[in-house]
C-alpha cells in the first residue's frame, strides 16, 4: 500500500536527510519508524503527503507516485500530525466536518460524529466544545479521529503518543488494533519504544537519513527492543 | 471541495474578534458620515436654491431691457450632489461660484465654505471609509491566512487531502472577500437608510446605478488589499513578520505616498501666479489701445452723443470685442494651467492604489475636480448660448445697431444693443447638465483597468508564492 | 533584577524582525523625507527673501506719506520641517494701510483653487505613523506571547515579584523604542543641517530637544496601550487584533471625526451675514466721508491744475498742484484720514469677531481629537515648532503693532496728516507761486502777455524742478519679526501634560490588570 523505494533527500544546504530508503508498508500491517530526531522519519511523511519532492527515488500510496500524482495518492492516505491545535474557534464537530468534507466524504450524519467520537474514546458532549478549551490528549484524539472519518486505507502518524498520558496512549493502541483488523496500512514515527514494542508488527530504525534495520515482530518480541535499537544506532555507527 | 474553503473561511472570520471589531467600526463610521451628510446636505440645498432663485429674481428684474440682460453678471453657483455622500472629493475647497455675463466668464472661485484653521482632511465619506478602515481591516483579515494556519498545523491537515493548492487560495480568497463584503454593504445600507428619507436627498435610476458601480468598484479596490494579504503571508512562517510587513506596505501605500507625491510635485512645479495673469492681461489690453487705430478711425475715442462725428460704432465695437476676446483666452488660458497643474499632481500620486479609487469614485460619482471643470465648460457654453440669444433677439429690432460688444456706454447711449423688453422665460437660463451613467464609466474606464491589472499582478504573484510555500 | 528582564527584553527586541523593519523603515522614510521637506523650506525661504527684498526697496522708493504701503511676510519657520503645523494653510503676509487694520485670513488661500491642502507633510508624520505601529507591534506579545511560549511560567516560578517583571518590561520597552525616536531625529537633523541657508539658534535648539522628550511621550503612550492589551489578552492574536484597531481609531477615525463634528457643533457664520455687516459699515463709513467732503467742495471748486505721477505700491503722487487744490486736499486729508482710521479699527472689530467663530471651531476640534494621543502629540509638536495657530495669531499682533507705529510716525511727519508732504511733493510756496504764474497766463489777454506769461511759467519751472525725492527713512519703525519663545513653551505644556496623564493611567491600569493575570 504505501511504497518507498530507493528515496533520497537532500536539502539545499546540503544535508542528507534521506539516503535511498527503501521499504513498504502492507495493508493489515503496523510499521514503526523509530528512529534520533533529524534521522528522517518526518521527512518521509512530508515526502509522501508531497510537502516536498525527493531528490531521487519514489514515494508512492496504493501505487501512486506521491510526487508525480500528489492528489491521486493523498485520496487514500489520511495524516495524524503531532502537536495540531486545529480551528480554535470551531467546535470539535465543526472541525470533522471541515476536514471530512475536504476528504470528500458527503452525508455524515450526528451517528457517524458520535460513533468516531466513542471509538476514540471522547465524550459525545465534546462535540460541541470549542477546539480552544481541549486539552492536549482530546486534541490529540481529535486528530485520529478526523483521520478515521476519512477511512482511507492508508494512515500517516507523526509521534502519535508523544505527550499523552498513559490511559489515552493504551486506548490510542487499542485504536490501532482495530485499524489492522479492519486492513488498513498504518506507518507511524515515533520515539516512543515501549509503544512501538507493543504495537508494531515491523520497525524500522533509521539514523541519519539511512534505514539501518528491519525487525519483523517475531525478532523483537523476546529480545528488548530498546537493546536491538541501540545495537543497532552503535552498529551503524561503526559501519560508517 | 473549493466551497467547503470559503464557509469554513466565512464562518471563521464571523466568530472571531477581528470581525465584531471591523463590523463595530465600519457601522459607526457609515451612520455617522450618512447623518453629517444629511444635515450638510440639506443645509446646501437651501443654500444653493435661495442664492440661485436670487439671481433668477434679479436677472428678470433686468429683463425689462435687452442689453441688460447681456450685460448682467449673473452668479451660478455649484449644485450639491447626492453622491457626494460616496465620494465627495475635496468638494468643500473646490471651486462653487462661478460669474458669467454675455461676454466674459470669470474665473471659478471658491466661496466661504472652508476654514483654513482646522486641520485639512477630506471629509468622512463613504470613500474615506473604504480606502483607508476597509482595506486596513482588508489586511488584518488576510495577515494570518497561511502563516497563521501553518502555526497551528491546519494547512498540513487540509493539504494531506486531494485538494489542489489553487483552490485553497481561491478559497481564502473568496471568504474573505464575502466577509468584506458584509461590513461594507451592512454599512452603505444604513447610510442610505439614514440619507433616503430626507426630502432634500434625490437619488433617480441613473444615481443608484452609479452607486452599484462603486459598490464593484470598491470591491476591486479592497481585493487588491485582500490578495496582498494573502500573498505576504504565504511569504513567512510567523504571522507577526507578515502583520509587521503588511501594515508597512499599507502605511506607505495608503497614507505616505499620496503625500508625499504631492509636496514633490508641489516643490518641483511652478504654480501658475495671480500676478503673472494680472500683468499679462494688462500688457494685452495696453497693446489693443494703444493700437487702436487698426480698428478703424477712432476706434478708442468715444462721446456718448452717437452723432458726433467723431464716434466710429462698428470700430469701437471691433475694438471691445477684441479686448474682450483676449481678456477671456487669457482666463482659459491661465484656468487650463490650473487644471492641468491639479490634475498633474493627483495622476502623479496614482502610484498609491487608494488614489487611483479615489479617482474611479470621483469619476463615477461626478464630483471633483473633473466635475467642477465640466461645470466651467458648461458655464462658458451658456454665456456663448446667451450672446447668441442676445444676437438673435437683438436682430428683430430695427432701431438697435446690432453692435453686440462688452462696453455699457455703447450699448446704452448708442443702442448698440436693442433697448427692449424681453420675455423672461424666453431667455435660456443655465441648468446644469450631470454626467450620465455611460459618460461616468467613460471617464473611469482607465482607472478600473488599472485597479483590474494590480489585481491580476497580485494574483499571480500570490499564486506562484502560495504554490511554493512550505507548509511544514 | 528589573535590569535584567529589562536587558533581556531589550536584546530580544533588536534581534525581532518587526524592529528591524520598523527602525529601517523609519531611518530611509528620514533620508528620503527630510530633502524633500528642506527643498521645500529653502523654496518658501528664497521666496519670502525676495518678497522682503523687494518690498523694502520699493519702500525706499516711496516719495510721499501717503504710498508707505508696505506688506509684511512671515518669515518661514525652519522647524516646520518637522511639524508643519498651519504653516502651509494660512497666508503668512498682510498689507500695511491706513484703511485697514492687518487680520489673518482662514477663508481665502488665493492661488490655484483645483489644488486643495491636504493632509499636512512632515517628519512628525514618521512619529504618527511608523513609530507608533512599531510601539504597538513590539508592546502586544510583551506579556500575553511570553505566556504562549511558557516562558512567562519560568521566570515567575523564580523568586521575583510580579511587578518587578512589568516594570522590566517597561523599561526594555523604553529603551527600545528610544533607539528609532533618536535615530529618527537625529537623522532628520543631520540632513536638514547639511543644506547652507538653514541656521538654528540656541531657542531652536530647545525647541528640538522638547520636541524630542514629546516624541518619546508620544511612544511610550502607545507602547503602554499594547502593553495594556497584552496583559488584557491570553492570546497575542487577541491583542495584535485590539492594538491595531485603536490604533486605526486614534489615527484615523477621531482626527477626521473631531474636525466634522467641530464644523457640525460650532458653524461659523455665513459670509452673506459678514459680508452684510461689512457693506453697512462702509456705507456707514461713505456717508460721514462725504459729509466731510461736502464741507470741502467749496474749497474744490477753485481748483485748477493739478498733476499727478505713479509712486510705488501702485500710488500717486501729486507734483504739481495749485494753491487751492493744495489747501483743498491738505484740509480733506486732516478731516477724513481719522475717519478712515477709526473706521479702520471698526471693520476690524468686525472682521475679528467673525474670525473668532473659527478659531473656536478649530478650538474645538482641538479639544475634541485630545482623545487620541496621536492628535495630542501632533499638536504639542506644532505648538513647539512656533507653527500653530497660536504662532500666526502672535504674527499678526506684531504686524498691528507694526503698523499702529508705522500710522504715528506718518502722523508725526506729517503734523497729523494736514502737511502737503502726506500727498504731493510742491511746498506751499512752490505751490503759490506756480498758481500765480498759471493764473497770470489763463488770463493773459492778447498772444504778447501770453508768451510771456508761458515763458515767465517755463523759466520759473526751470528753475524749481519738480523734486521727487524719496522719502528720508532713517527713524522709520521698520518691522522685526521677534518669535515668542516662552510663549510657545507655556502653551506646550498642556499637551504635554495630557500625555503624561495618559501615560500614567495606562499604567495604573495594566498594573493591575497584570497584577491578576493568568501565567498558565
Amino acid at each position: 500500500m504505501i511504497e518507498i523505494k530507493e528515496l533520497t533527500k537532500r536539502y539545499e544546504d546540503g544535508v542528507l536527510a534521506l539516503d535511498h530508503v527503501s521499504y513498504g508498508v502492507q495493508p493489515g500491517e503496523i510499521f514503526c519508524l523509530l528512529g534520533a530526531n533529524g534521522a528522517g522519519k518526518t521527512t518521509t511523511i512530508n515526502i509522501l503527503l508531497d510537502f516536498i519532492p525527493p531528490t531521487s527515488g519514489m514515494a508512492s500510496i496504493n501505487g501512486h507516485d506521491c510526487n508525480k500524482f500528489p492528489l491521486e495518492a493523498k485520496k487514500y492516505v489520511s495524516y495524524v500530525s503531532e502537536n495540531v491545535q486545529l480551528y480554535g474557534m470551531f467546535t470539535a464537530r465543526q472541525n470533522l466536518a471541515f476536514f471530512a468534507e475536504l476528504a470528500g466524504k458527503k452525508g455524515l450524519k450526528k451517528k457517524d460524529y458520535d460513533d468516531v467520537m466513542r471509538t476514540v474514546g471522547l465524550p459525545e458532549k465534546a462535540l460541541s466544545m470549542r477546539l480552544k478549551n481541549f486539552s492536549k490528549g482530546m486534541r490529540q484524539k481529535l486528530g485520529i479521529a478526523i483521520a478515521l472519518l476519512k477511512d482511507p486505507p492508508a494512515i500517516l502518524m507523526d509521534e502519535p503518543t508523544s505527550g499523552l498520558d498513559p490511559t489515552s496512549a493504551q486506548e490510542f493502541l487499542e485504536q490501532l488494533r482495530r485499524l489492522r483488523e479492519r486492513g488498513k496500512a498504518i506507518l507511524m514515527t515515533t520515539h516512543d519504544i515501549f509503544r512501538a514494542k507493543i504495537i508494531a508488527d515491523r520497525v524500522g530504525i533509521m539514523k541519519q537519513g539511512r534505514l539501518v534495520a528491519i525487525r519483523q515482530r517475531q525478532d523483537f518480541k523476546h529480545a528488548d527492543l530498546e537493546e536491538i535499537y541501540m545495537r543497532e544506532m552503535q552498529a551503524a555507527e561503526t559501519a560508517s | 471541495m473549493i466551497r467547503q474553503i470559503i464557509y469554513k473561511e466565512i464562518i471563521e472570520n464571523l466568530l472571531g474578534l477581528r470581525f465584531a471589531l471591523s463590523v463595530f467600526l465600519t457601522l459607526c463610521l457609515f451612520a455617522v458620515c450618512g447623518y453629517v451628510f444629511m444635515i450638510n446636505h440639506q443645509e446646501q440645498m437651501r443654500d444653493y436654491w435661495r442664492k440661485t432663485n436670487e439671481n433668477l429674481s434679479a436677472l428678470r428684474e433686468q429683463s425689462s431691457v435687452l442689453y441688460q440682460v447681456a450685460f448682467y453678471k449673473q452668479g451660478i453657483y455649484r449644485k450639491p450632489q447626492p453622491l457626494a455622500i460616496c465620494a465627495e472629493g475635496e468638494e468643500k475647497a473646490l471651486p462653487n461660484f462661478y460669474e458669467v455675463n454675455t461676454f466674459t466668464t470669470e474665473l471659478p472661485i471658491t466661496k466661504g465654505q472652508a476654514n483654513f484653521a482646522l486641520p485639512q482632511f477630506s471629509s468622512v465619506d463613504w470613500g474615506l471609509i473604504i480606502s483607508l478602515i476597509l482595506s486596513f481591516a482588508a489586511l488584518v483579515f488576510t495577515y494570518d491566512s497561511f502563516c497563521g494556519e501553518k502555526e497551528a498545523g491546519t494547512l498540513r491537515l487540509m493539504l494531506a487531502n486531494t485538494i489542489p493548492r489553487y483552490e485553497v487560495l481561491l478559497g481564502k480568497y473568496a471568504g474573505t472577500m464575502i466577509t468584506l463584503a458584509i461590513p461594507m454593504m451592512i454599512g452603505m445600507l444604513v447610510s442610505l437608510i439614514i440619507i433616503i428619507p430626507s426630502k432634500d436627498v434625490a437619488i433617480d435610476a441613473g444615481e443608484w446605478l452609479k452607486i452599484l458601480v462603486l459598490i464593484l468598484v470598491s470591491l476591486l479596490y479592497l481585493s487588491i488589499f485582500v490578495l496582498l494579504g494573502l500573498f505576504v503571508s504565504s511569504r513567512t512562517g510567523h504571522s507577526a513578520n507578515s502583520m509587521a510587513i503588511l501594515l508597512l506596505v499599507w502605511v506607505m501605500s495608503v497614507i505616505l505616498l499620496p503625500s508625499l507625491c504631492r509636496i514633490v510635485f508641489d516643490v518641483t512645479c511652478e504654480e501658475p501666479t495671480e500676478q503673472e495673469l494680472q500683468r499679462r492681461l494688462k500688457e494685452s489690453r495696453n497693446e489693443i489701445w494703444d493700437n487702436s487705430a487698426r480698428y478703424g478711425k477712432n476706434a478708442g475715442s468715444m462721446s456718448n452723443n452717437l452723432s458726433d462725428p467723431m464716434n466710429n460704432p462698428p470700430a469701437r465695437a471691433r475694438l471691445q470685442n477684441a479686448v474682450v476676446d483676449v481678456t477671456n483666452q487669457l482666463l482659459q488660458e491661465h484656468h487650463n494651467k490650473w487644471l492641468e497643474q491639479a490634475l498633474a499632481r493627483r495622476n502623479f500620486a496614482c502610484l498609491s492604489p487608494a488614489v487611483i479609487y479615489q479617482r474611479t469614485c470621483e469619476a463615477i460619482g461626478g464630483t471633483g475636480i473633473n466635475r467642477c471643470a465640466d461645470l466651467y465648460k458648461q458655464v462658458k457654453r451658456y454665456g456663448i448660448d446667451l450672446k447668441e440669444f442676445i444676437r438673435s433677439t437683438d436682430l428683430e429690432d430695427p432701431q438697435s445697431l446690432h453692435l453686440i460688444g462688452p462696453e455699457h456706454n455703447m450699448a446704452k447711449s448708442w443702442r448698440a444693443i436693442s433697448h427692449n423688453p424681453v420675455d423672461f422665460d424666453s431667455v435660456p437660463k443655465f441648468q446644469e447638465r450631470t454626467m450620465t451613467i455611460g459618460q461616468s464609466l467613460k471617464l473611469a474606464i482607465w482607472d478600473v483597468g488599472l485597479l483590474m491589472l494590480i489585481n491580476l499582478g497580485l494574483f499571480a504573484v500570490a499564486f506562484v508564492s502560495f504554490l511554493r510555500y512550505d507548509v511544514r | 533584577m528589573i535590569w535584567k528582564i529589562a536587558k533581556k527584553e531589550f536584546l530580544l527586541n533588536l534581534m525581532t524582525f518587526k524592529f528591524a523593519v520598523g527602525a529601517i523603515a523609519c531611518v530611509l522614510l528620514t533620508v528620503v523625507f527630510m530633502p524633500i521637506l528642506a527643498a521645500d523650506y529653502r523654496q518658501r525661504l528664497k521666496m519670502y527673501n525676495k518678497n522682503v527684498v523687494d518690498n523694502e526697496t520699493e519702500l525706499r522708493n516711496v516719495i510721499v506719506y501717503r504710498n508707505v504701503k508696505h506688506t509684511i511676510y512671515r518669515p518661514p519657520v525652519v522647524l516646520s520641517a518637522f511639524s508643519a503645523g498651519l504653516e502651509k494653510q494660512l497666508a503668512g503676509s498682510a498689507k500695511i494701510e491706513l484703511e485697514k487694520v492687518p487680520e489673518l485670513s482662514v477663508t481665502e488661500r488665493g492661488g490655484n483653487p483645483y489644488l486643495p491642502i491636504l493632509a499636512v507633510f512632515d517628519e512628525s508624520l514618521i512619529f504618527k505613523i511608523i513609530i507608533s505601529i512599531l510601539a504597538l507591534l513590539v508592546a502586544y506579545d510583551v506579556v500575553s506571547g511570553e505566556r504562549e511560549q511558557g516562558t512567562l511560567r519560568l521566570m515567575l516560578s523564580d523568586p521575583i515579584a510580579r511587578h518587578q517583571v512589568l516594570l522590566g518590561k517597561l523599561v526594555a520597552g523604553l529603551i527600545t523604542l528610544s533607539v528609532p525616536v533618536a535615530i529618527t531625529f537625529v537623522i532628520g537633523l543631520v540632513v536638514i543641517l547639511s543644506y547652507p541657508m538653514v541656521a538654528l539658534s540656541g531657542s531652536d535648539w530647545i525647541r528640538i530637544g522638547l520636541m524630542f522628550i514629546a516624541s518619546l511621550a508620544f511612544t511610550v503612550v502607545m507602547f503602554q496601550f499594547g502593553l495594556l492589551f497584552s496583559c488584557l489578552a491570553k492570546r497575542s492574536s487577541i491583542s495584535m487584533v485590539l492594538g491595531l484597531f485603536i490604533w486605526i481609531v486614534f489615527a484615523i477615525v477621531i482626527p477626521n471625526a473631531s474636525v466634522q463634528l467641530a464644523t457640525q457643533f460650532r458653524p461659523f457664520e455665513s459670509q452673506e451675514t459678514q459680508n452684510g455687516r461689512m457693506a453697512s459699515l462702509k456705507e456707514d463709513l461713505s456717508n460721514e466721508l462725504r459729509t466731510e467732503m461736502d464741507n470741502v467742495k467749496e474749497l474744490f471748486s477753485k481748483s485748477i491744475i493739478t498733476s499727478d505721477k505713479r509712486d510705488a505700491f501702485g500710488g500717486y503722487y501729486a507734483k504739481r498742484r495749485d494753491i487751492y487744490w493744495l489747501n483743498a486736499e491738505q484740509k480733506l486729508n486732516n478731516l477724513t484720514i481719522p475717519i478712515k482710521l477709526k473706521y479702520a479699527d471698526k471693520f476690524w472689530d468686525v472682521e475679528h469677531r467673525y474670525l473668532n467663530g473659527f478659531f473656536r471651531q478649530k478650538h474645538l476640534a482641538h479639544r475634541l481629537a485630545l482623545i487620541s494621543p496621536i492628535s495630542t502629540y501632533e499638536n504639542a509638536m506644532a505648538v513647539l515648532a512656533g507653527t500653530d495657530l497660536a504662532g500666526f495669531q502672535d504674527f499678526i499682533n506684531q504686524v498691528r503693532e507694526h503698523r499702529n507705529e508705522v500710522v504715528e510716525y506718518i502722523r508725526s511727519k506729517t503734523d497729523d496728516f494736514s502737511s502737503a508732504s502726506f500727498f504731493a511733493i510742491c511746498t506751499e510756496k512752490e505751490s503759490t507761486e506756480f498758481t500765480r504764474l498759471y493764473v497770470q497766463k489763463q488770463e493773459a489777454k492778447d498772444e504778447q502777455a501770453k508768451a510771456k506769461a508761458e515763458q515767465a511759467l517755463k523759466e520759473w519751472e526751470r528753475a524749481n524742478p519738480a523734486k521727487a525725492a524719496p522719502l528720508n527713512l532713517q527713524d522709520f519703525p521698520w518691522f522685526k519679526y521677534r518669535q515668542s519663545f516662552a510663549r510657545d513653551i507655556r502653551a506646550a505644556v498642556p499637551d504635554l501634560a495630557t500625555l503624561l496623564v495618559m501615560n500614567v493611567i495606562l499604567f495604573a491600569i495594566y498594573f493591575t490588570a497584570f497584577g491578576r493575570y493568568d501565567v498558565r
